[in-house]
Parts: C-alpha cells; sequence; structure tokens
C-alpha cells in the first residue's frame, strides 16, 4: 500500500476538520477502503480512522424512531433487540455481511459511503425508507438514503462530511420483513441479485404496508414502487404476487458480469420476489 | 515516511511499537513483533488465515491499520498455549485430524475459542457460522467442526473439576 498519514480524532468536530483536507478520507472498520487502496482503486495521503469516535456508535430510538450511528458494526445490529423486534430483516442481513470477523469490524456507515450496487445493507434500509443525517464543519444536512446513492461508488457525500447517522421509522409490529439473496455460494459472497422485503395485512388479509427492493440488479439498489402497487389495498393471492414479482423484474436495469448475466439476474429478480412475498404472506413456498 | 507510534497488548505482553502508517495489523505481529503464527493468506478479508482476537473478537488482522490497534487487546495462536499445555482448542484440532496443511489452523482456532467464549455448547449450525469467515481448502471442514465439538466437551469437563 502506498505511503499515507493515520489521524485518529476523538470527536466528530475534529474528525470533520481533519477531512476538510484534500487527500483525506474517512476509514472506520477498513473492511473496504484497504481491499481498495490496496488494488489502487482508492487514492488517499491521510486516513482519518472515525471508527473510535465514541459518539458515533449506538442504536437508540429517537423521536420515535430507530436511530444508529454510523459507526456502529454489523455485530451490535445482529444483537440488538430493537432491531430484531422493529426491523428484523436488518439484523438478519447484518449476520450475514462477510464472516463473524467482518461483522465484527464493518459498520452501518461504512456499507452506505461504499455504495456498492450489491451492498447487502442498502436494499434493507431503502425498504425501510431511511434518511441520513451528514455532518461538516459547517453544519447537519439529512438525505434520504435514495438521493445518497448516486452510482457504483457514487455518493452525494461532499468532502469534509462524514455520515453521522441513519435513522428510520421502526416496521408496525404486525409488519413482517424478509431479505433472500442468490449468490455463487453460501457464504462470505458478494450477491448476484438481492431482494429486501416487508409486508404487513390488515385483519381482512388486504395488504397495508408493502415495500420491495432490489439490490445488484442496477447501478444503485433500488426500491420498486410499480410492483409495490400492485399489491397495496389490495388482498394478498398468489397471482396478484406473481404480477408483483413481474413488475419487479421489469424494474431492474442489471448489467452482465463475471458473476452472473442480466438475463439471469432478471429471472432470479421474479423468482426471490415472489417465493418471499409468498413466504411473508403464509402462502407456503419455502425458502432454500 | 510516515510513522505511527502504537501501543498495545499482544499475548498478555504490553508492546510499543514505531511503524509505517499504511502497516496492517497483520504485518505489525509479523514484521515487528515475529510472531508468525498469524498467516497472510488473501489481504483482502475473505480467507481468515490472518484471524485474531481484537478485545477478545475474531477480526481479520489484514484490515486493522497498525494505528488502529493503539490501546488494544490482541490475543494470536501463539497465546494460546498456557506453558508447555496446549489450548484444549488445538488438542483438539490435533485428536480430530483436523488439520492438514496447516495455514488456516490458527486463524480458525482462533474463531473457534471466541465461539467457546460466548457458546460453550454450541450447536452445528452456530460452528459453521462462527467459522464463515475462515476458508480452508484441505480438509472439507468435518473434521474442523468435529474438533470444535470435541474442544466444547473438553472444555466443559474443566470448567466442572474446576
Amino acid at each position: 500500500m502506498q505511503s499515507l498519514e493515520f489521524k485518529s480524532p476523538g470527536s466528530i468536530q475534529e474528525a470533520c476538520r481533519l477531512l476538510d483536507a484534500t487527500g483525506s478520507r474517512p476509514i472506520a472498520g477498513g473492511t473496504d477502503v484497504i481491499p481498495q487502496m490496496r488494488d489502487g482503486r482508492f487514492q488517499a495521503g491521510t486516513l482519518v480512522d472515525i471508527s473510535r469516535i465514541p459518539d458515533l456508535s449506538y442504536v437508540k430510538q429517537i423521536n420515535g424512531e430507530i436511530a444508529i450511528g454510523s459507526t456502529t458494526t454489523h455485530t451490535m445490529i445482529v444483537d440488538s433487540p430493537l432491531i430484531q423486534a422493529r426491523a428484523r430483516f436488518l439484523a438478519e442481513v447484518s449476520g450475514i455481511v462477510g464472516g463473524v470477523q467482518t461483522q465484527n469490524r464493518g459498520t452501518l456507515g461504512g456499507n452506505i459511503a461504499n455504495a456498492s450496487p450489491a451492498g447487502d445493507t442498502l436494499p434493507v434500509l431503502l425498504a425501510l425508507d431511511a434518511t441520513l443525517d451528514l455532518v461538516s464543519q459547517s453544519g447537519e444536512r439529512s438525505l434520504a438514503l435514495a438521493d445518497f446513492l448516486r452510482g457504483p461508488g457514487r455518493t452525494a457525500i461532499l468532502s469534509g462530511e462524514i455520515i453521522r447517522q441513519v435513522r428510520f421509522a421502526p416496521l408496525a409490529q404486525g409488519a413482517q420483513s424478509l431479505f433472500l439473496r442468490l449468490g455463487n455460494r453460501k457464504g462470505m459472497l458478494i450477491s448476484v441479485v438481492s431482494v429486501a422485503l416487508v409486508l404487513e395485512l390488515d385483519a381482512a388479509g388486504r395488504v397495508r404496508d408493502c415495500r420491495i427492493a432490489l439490490g445488484a440488479v442496477a447501478p444503485t439498489p433500488i426500491r420498486c414502487r410499480e410492483a409495490e402497487a400492485i399489491l397495496l389495498g389490495r388482498p394478498v393471492d398468489a397471482g396478484l404476487i406473481e404480477n408483483a414479482a413481474a413488475a419487479a423484474e421489469a424494474a431492474s436495469r442489471p448489467i452482465d458480469d463475471v458473476r452472473a448475466s442480466a438475463a439471469y439476474r432478471r429471472h432470479i429478480v421474479r423468482v426471490l420476489v415472489r417465493r418471499g412475498l409468498k413466504q411473508l404472506a403464509g402462502l407456503g413456498e419455502a425458502t432454500s | 515516511m510516515n510513522e505511527v507510534t502504537v501501543t498495545l497488548t499482544v499475548n498478555g505482553q504490553a508492546h510499543t511499537v514505531t511503524t509505517a502508517a499504511q502497516k496492517t495489523l497483520l504485518y505489525l505481529l509479523r514484521d515487528d513483533l515475529h510472531l508468525y503464527g498469524t498467516k497472510d493468506g488473501c489481504r483482502e478479508g475473505e480467507c481468515g488465515a490472518c484471524t485474531v482476537l481484537l478485545d477478545g473478537r475474531p477480526v481479520n488482522a489484514c484490515l486493522v491499520l497498525a494505528g488502529q490497534a493503539d490501546g488494544r487487546e490482541v490475543v494470536t495462536i501463539e497465546g494460546l498455549a498456557a506453558d508447555d499445555r496446549l489450548h484444549p482448542l488445538q488438542h483438539a484440532f490435533i485428536q480430530a485430524g483436523a488439520v492438514q496443511c496447516g495455514f488456516c489452523t490458527p486463524g480458525l482456532i482462533l474463531s473457534s475459542v471466541a465461539l467457546l467464549e460466548q457458546h460453550p455448547h454450541p450447536d452445528d449450525q452456530q460452528i459453521r457460522r462462527a467459522l464463515t469467515g475462515n476458508l480452508c481448502r484441505c480438509t472439507g471442514y468435518t473434521k474442523i467442526i468435529e474438533a470444535v465439538k470435541l474442544a466444547a466437551g473438553e472444555m466443559a469437563m474443566e470448567v466442572e473439576h474446576d
């Protein structure tokens, strides 16, 4: 790796000051930054370690929302009773990001800032309508995650700015959520396709809430509003789910790459959306 | 060249090391402290051969910058045996024949140490999940899983005797 300077600020303010300089980049868990630097995909003269700033690592409830500090590790999310109860698929996905070693170091803010089209937590956070609070020397601003992600490895973050926290409304008590992904093996994989789903039915079996987000099938993870609209307000059945799965397939714009062809990815979107919605609706298609 | 000065505890012993700022904990251990049990496999967090315990949790030493280990406690494979007595997991890996080329073994044993701290009686699924980030290209994992179970049994017996 190239020669660099290493700084370990003790506060958010100091981190922002250090980052507001040419060639400064933040590092937290290092699980993306270090391999990228080693490959020469990432240049930095100074790495600013934000992982030890005390007030950036937490899961808590604020004003009815769940807020997660940006350097909260995947392990902390897996272990959080609040996330398990009110955003279960976020706990699930955090438990399959890399291996245990990656989960112990890798952070939620890092997974967002890395902005990989296949970033595992991103479809889940899109399905949660997550908002990011960004902080810099000149103050704070908030941005919907959907507006923050601009393309593969590209975000709306400005120089000298860090993600302070991610927040979202907890899912309703009666809502169910699920994260499914297909990869070329079971562990330690980069998703070929991933799907994050939320489904809530009312007492009459009609869809009260439905959210469908996809990973690895477009330059950024995407929400499929067309597919959601097919289900919302209607009594759920296999035919309706098939239509929603077809709409999700139509919304995907995948590429051919070393992991899978675009045509295969489109097909898998339909399969995973159908399978996941049936499972959440109790229409009995087992997941493998 | 930019340097960092790092004070850390490795296997119970305090060290202060001044080294290149871009160096990772893996090469601080190998080059500066001459602890060669932590292996350099993929250098990108895929293989787990460089697994060490950082404040008790398994991490890939290849993805931790030296400066990030400042003030931390590190345990490597060299820190497990007490005097001439192997750690029950080291002994169990030998007993079960869970070692072929041996390159992945230190990392697998450290991930297993952390697992058994948290879950003294793990089932197969817990063992498999704990070892997802440790690749072995020789054994097919069956004997490794047997070894972890064997060690869990041994350690439970030791606790009873204490």
